[in-house]
């Protein structure tokens, strides 16, 4: 685990393939980008969610499939400072999105406004339960 | 009972030699003369205290060449305890024996051999470690037994922080896959993969790898 202050002051920097935080904290590497894709296609065309809270911009690979299935609503969250900014450049392309800069703990959202939950952070700041792994799903309504 | 000699190097001044008549009732107090050796017991008889000594400045002991030294205490535990550095020092072999108990060797720090060492019984690792979920460089100084960790996303190893030369250790997935990262690959630094190839471990399967000249060696898997 890592402090809030360190995680909030530490550089991301995208080397040889592998976002790092510090050089050191691996959030997401490109080299999951086909699989993660697929992930998400299978995922909508099965289940046909029009409501999407996000959890973790990473690369944006997730968010760039969602967005190819028509979504009314997608809220991402997105803690870290530097890739809040890029998911918000990001967004500027995409309908229906909207960024959030903010850990999950801290947000506060209703259930009933999503159908689905596609949690793909890398969890650094807080504890997880045992045998919570990411990326993981949770569909809702 | 031993008399006290001090006739060596007396000092100017006058000074108080508490008498050791009240040992057994009374704790034994040897003050700090400076310039004044003295010498307890130079003749055959033992020296005994019966139930505290103090002194305030260094105490010696020499033993005859002849006999081998002792030191004991009845029925009871004996700690020797400094603020400072302790030395123990033999110029042949040193022997720490328990015939009836566990031998511990407790430091905060780090306790070294720094020449080799012989175990005729077994070892025992009992520190196993849990690494943190996302440390793509794990420090995994002062053990040798790692488990993964237990919940978290996925994601690569591609070195490991602080080793030292020789060290060998065993890693253990949980819940969480790690992918270790050969040196080959973009992303790697200097970890060698059975065949040059990247690997997911997951759950319940273990790797072991040797520190040796910079480079981090696989030396088996298990796919359990």
């Amino acid at each position: 685990m890592i402090s809030k202050e360190y995680f909030l002051n530490s550089k991301a920097e995208l080397k040889d393939g592998i976002l790092l935080l510090n050089k050191k904290w691996n959030l997401m590497e490109v080299g999951e980008k086909k699989e993660i894709k697929k992930l998400i296609r299978d995922i909508c065309k099965r289940y046909k969610p029009k409501r999407v809270l996000e959890i973790g911009f990473g690369l944006g690979y997730t968010a760039t499939e969602f967005q190819k299935f028509n979504l009314q609503k997608h809220i991402i969250i997105e803690a870290h400072p530097e890739i809040f900014k890029t998911a918000m450049k990001w967004s500027k392309k995409y309908k229906n999105v909207s960024v959030i800069n903010c850990f999950l703990q801290d947000f506060n959202y209703d259930t009933k406004d999503y159908d689905l939950i596609f949690d793909d952070r890398q969890e650094l700041v807080y504890p997880v339960k045992d045998g919570v792994i990411f990326p993981n799903y949770k569909l809702l309504n | 009972m031993g008399k006290i000699i001090t006739n060596r190097y007396m000092p100017k001044k006058n000074h108080e030699v508490v008498p050791i008549g009240n040992i057994g009732k009374e704790p034994l107090v040897l003050p700090n003369y400076s310039g004044v050796k003295r010498s307890l017991n130079e003749g055959p008889q033992d020296f005994n205290v019966k139930r505290e000594m103090i002194v305030y400045d260094d105490i010696r002991v020499y033993f005859g060449t002849d006999k081998d030294g002792y030191i004991k205490a009845n029925n009871t535990g004996m700690t020797i305890y400094t603020e400072d550095e302790m030395l123990i020092n033999s110029l042949a072999n040193l022997d720490i024996m328990s015939t009836d108990g566990t031998i511990t060797l407790t430091s905060l720090n780090m306790i070294l051999a720094t020449r080799d060492c012989t175990f005729d019984g077994s070892i025992l690792l009992k520190n196993v470690i849990t690494l943190e979920a996302g440390d793509s460089t794990p420090q995994i100084k002062y053990s040798n037994i790692f488990r993964g960790p237990a919940s978290g996303r996925g994601y690569s190893i591609t070195t490991f922080d602080s080793p030292e030369q020789g060290q060998i250790i065993y890693i253990r997935l949980q819940g969480c896959p790690i992918t270790f990262v050969d040196q080959s690959s973009g992303s790697g630094k200097n970890i060698y993969m059975s065949g040059s190839v990247n690997w997911t471990f997951t759950a319940n399967q273990t790797v072991t790898f040797l520190y040796d000249n910079g480079n981090w060696y696989e030396l088996s898997r298990s796919l359990n």
